[in-house]
């Protein structure tokens, strides 16, 4: 690798590498993480959330709250899009409109079917009434970047390829699964950003992208590296590496319907049985911190004082006793129980279902691992065509994503709660969340909902993963977010030193 | 054949392989599937003279242990394929007209697919499993016997001493049991021999794309597809799986190339 010529960047243009090609980049469409990432450097939102995921103002100036169920936004003025036309209301009810209007499909809609309508007051004033009281509503509203009216109405089909938005960035070039070119926009409302381009460049393996930017022609990653190549780029002079925890969540979920796996004492044993910190330490080099619930503690609404299954052999083993599933030969070769652990095809997932096929085994269960293509793994996990699984979840901001996963209305393909989990008393909780308004009250809400559920596992947590960016030292004033966010690259300069 | 240095030198290697296959357990100085997970990519050493994988496992005993893999997917797919394509070839060589036909036409659809393209499709339907990858071999593999088989046939059916057996009132499953197969097994055997080669080929890139056997159990293709992600700071970890298939496809090839120069009657 010595004889590789390094490359800086240079004429203020950074190229990124990306794991996978964005698939939309209209924000009423886009539900990929790096869509939606994308997407923030091309539009701006009504609200955006600060560090603990409180919603806070973007493109407004205030939002009043009158009652329950109305918000009144007041837009900044001359905040202007990408082809000059100024952002005004109209343009705010026109997208969320396109959201609620069932012929485009938009994914989002389940997002703001709460909204009843939307009223236009003046040219910077627009009224949201809701047909409930609805609290994340606002907390929903970060992700929906604000489209032009008129250029939408004229060109609706290629929106996709030649968004318009108010974002820091314009879109130059879109070439799926190989470029996307972004400029500057000059104009921006809050300061022409310092870059003049951004490249990011789509390498699905991860070795080639590491060799990219150890040749300086790729010059910033963030996440997708696998954990042991750290040693590699820490030795390298003319990269840097930043860390901070992040909010990604991994776990190990039940299926509840299963004849084994619905005895609780049983998921306990599971969860005793798994040495996540070891895995923590060897396998992801320390780059994630054990998990106790969905929420990170970077959420406003996460709860510290719930009960955690800390590494415990003999407690699992008494645990498997107690539920009549002895172990009859001890530590010879015949198990317990067998049981299926479904995952996908990714090199790092496999290596840990492999640690854990072993760690159970150890307490007498005996896993027989299956991996299948992403499409395959994917149906039958949302069709309950499994025993365990191992999954992520990522972007999770507001708790009432609770109601998606654990509801008892919300068993696909209606919802996310793939084990089949019903509890009446948190199915109750999780609907009162979402139609109370004060925040301490939703709280403790959500704090009860967590203790419940770290009782009755339906999951077993594993950890949060640690975002890592890893760039060219001339690059400065990028910063990790916990959900992975681009954000910060329209305050990026490059200074060689 | 004994006289053909590079046919001995497979015949060797392939000698090798079976008896590391068949004495694993004993050979292999580790547990495969035992992890040791602070060992995880320690390259070659004293103790691990191949080094570690990811998770800490010993690559000599795992590079031993997938032996058998390649061991058992080239014999059971070239057993099945042959005992198949011989039938078939049988059947349609010695029926002239419409079965002949038909069994023709089909082996001509079979030819005309990409036969690891195949595999790929067949292994993704049927879900990923060692006894998956067999039956994907074999849907494919039978074709080129059935074709050398059935061409043996035409040539050898009307020579005198099949006439003459058919004259004593032999049926036709006794010609060609006591005939026919016994004079045309030379070119059968060579096919296979080069067969086992494409077929440990074709399990370890199919093992490599994710499609071959389950963890924990080591296989040469899945050990590749581990390694591949570590090039840069392990690379013992795709050096001696992928050495390891080299040298038992040149073991093949060179016992394949042996056996055609010794068994070729127009030689002489």
């Amino acid at each position: 690798m010595a004889c590789i010529k390094e490359s800086r960047p240079t004429g203020n243009t950074i190229v990124i590498g990306l794991e996978s090609s964005p698939t939309n980049l209209d924000p009423r469409y886009a539900t990929d993480a790096n869509s939606y990432r994308l997407a923030q450097l091309l539009y701006n939102t009504l609200i955006e959330l600060d560090s603990r995921f409180h919603p806070v103002p973007n493109i407004i100036k205030r939002f009043a709250n009158p009652n329950d169920t109305t918000y009144v936004f007041h837009l900044k003025e001359g905040i202007q899009f990408h082809d000059g036309k100024e952002l005004t209301s109209k343009d705010v009810k026109y997208t969320f409109d396109c959201i609620l209007n069932p012929a485009f499909k938009s994914p989002h809609f389940g997002a703001f079917e709460k909204i009843d309508s939307i009223v236009i007051l003046d040219k910077y004033t627009v009224k949201f009434i809701l047909k409930e009281p609805f609290a994340p509503f606002l907390i929903n509203l970060a992700v929906i970047g604000i489209v032009p009216k008129d250029d939408m109405q004229k060109s609706e089909d290629s929106f996709n390829i030649t968004p318009v938005g108010t974002g820091p960035f314009k879109l130059a070039e879109f070439l799926h699964d190989e470029r996307i070119v972004l400029n500057a926009n000059a104009d921006y409302f809050d300061g022409r950003p310092k870059l003049e381009r951004i490249i990011f460049k789509i390498i699905p393996d991860s070795t080639v992208r590491l060799l990219e930017l150890n040749q300086g022609n790729v010059h910033l990653l963030q996440n997708d590296i696998p954990p042991d190549l750290f040693p590699f780029l820490e030795k390298k002079d003319s990269l840097k590496i930043v860390k901070r925890p992040g909010t990604t969540y991994s776990y190990i979920g039940f299926n509840l319907k299963d004849a084994i796996l619905k005895d609780k004492r049983v998921r306990e044993a599971i969860a005793y049985a798994i040495d996540r910190k070891a895995i923590i330490r060897y396998i992801l080099k320390g780059l994630a911190t054990p998990a106790s619930g969905i929420l990170s503690p970077y959420n406003w609404a996460y709860e510290e004082n719930v009960n955690v299954f800390e590494y415990n052999k003999e407690k699992a083993r008494n645990l498997l006793d107690q539920a009549g599933l002895i172990d009859t030969d001890g530590n010879g070769p015949q198990m317990r129980f067998e049981l299926t652990f479904k995952t996908s095809t990714d090199q790092l997932r496999k290596r840990i279902a492999e640690i854990i096929q072993q760690q159970l085994k150890e307490v007498g269960i005996k896993i027989s691992i299956k991996s299948y293509e992403w499409g395959t793994f994917y149906s039958d996990i949302k069709s309950g065509n499994f025993q365990l699984y191992t999954l992520s979840w990522v972007g999770i901001t507001d708790p009432d994503v609770l109601y998606y996963i654990f509801h008892s209305s919300s068993i696909p393909p209606q919802g996310a709660n793939r084990g089949r989990y019903i509890n009446k008393r948190v199915n109750m909780l999780i609907e009162e969340g979402r139609i109370t308004l004060d925040m301490n009250r939703r709280k403790n809400i959500y704090s009860e909902i967590q203790k419940i559920l770290a009782l009755d596992i339906p999951y077993v947590s594993l950890w949060y993963s640690t975002n890592v960016a890893v760039m060219n030292k001339s690059i400065h004033g990028y910063v990790v977010y916990p959900a992975g966010d681009f954000f910060s690259l329209k305050d990026v300069w490059i200074e060689n030193d | 054949m004994f006289q053909n240095r590079l046919a001995v030198f497979g015949a060797c290697i392939i000698g090798t392989l079976i008896f590391v296959a068949i004495f694993a357990s004993y050979i292999a100085p580790f547990d495969p599937c035992e992890q040791s997970l602070e060992g995880g990519l320690t390259p070659p050493s004293k103790q691990h003279l191949l080094g570690q994988d990811g998770l800490g496992r010993d690559n000599l005993s795992r590079i031993i242990y997938g032996s058998r893999i390649s061991i058992f997917v080239g014999i059971s797919v070239i057993g099945i394929s042959l005992l198949l394509g011989t039938l078939i070839g049988c059947i349609a060589g010695y029926n002239p007209g419409w079965i002949d036909e038909l069994f023709m036409r089909i082996v001509d659809i079979l030819l005309a697919f990409p036969g690891i393209l195949l595999a790929i499709a067949m292994t993704a339907v049927l879900g990923p499993s060692l006894n998956n990858i067999v039956l994907a071999l074999c849907i494919t593999g039978w074709v080129g016997y059935a074709r050398i088989v059935r061409g043996q046939i035409l040539t050898v059916k009307e020579r005198e001493y099949v006439v003459a057996a058919r004259a004593l009132g032999a049926n036709p499953v006794r010609i060609i049991t006591h005939h026919i197969l016994p004079n045309i097994l030379s070119p059968l055997i060579v096919e296979a021999t080069f067969g086992i080669a494409s077929v440990i080929l074709a399990e370890a890139s199919l093992s490599f794309l994710g499609l071959g056997t389950q963890p924990p159990t080591p296989s040469w293709g899945s050990m590749l597809n581990e390694g591949r992600q570590f090039l840069l700071v392990a690379p013992h970890m795709t050096t001696f799986p992928g050495l390891a298939i080299m040298i038992v496809v040149l073991g093949f090839n060179f016992l394949g190339d042996g056996l055609r120069d010794s068994l070729d009657v127009r030689k002489d």
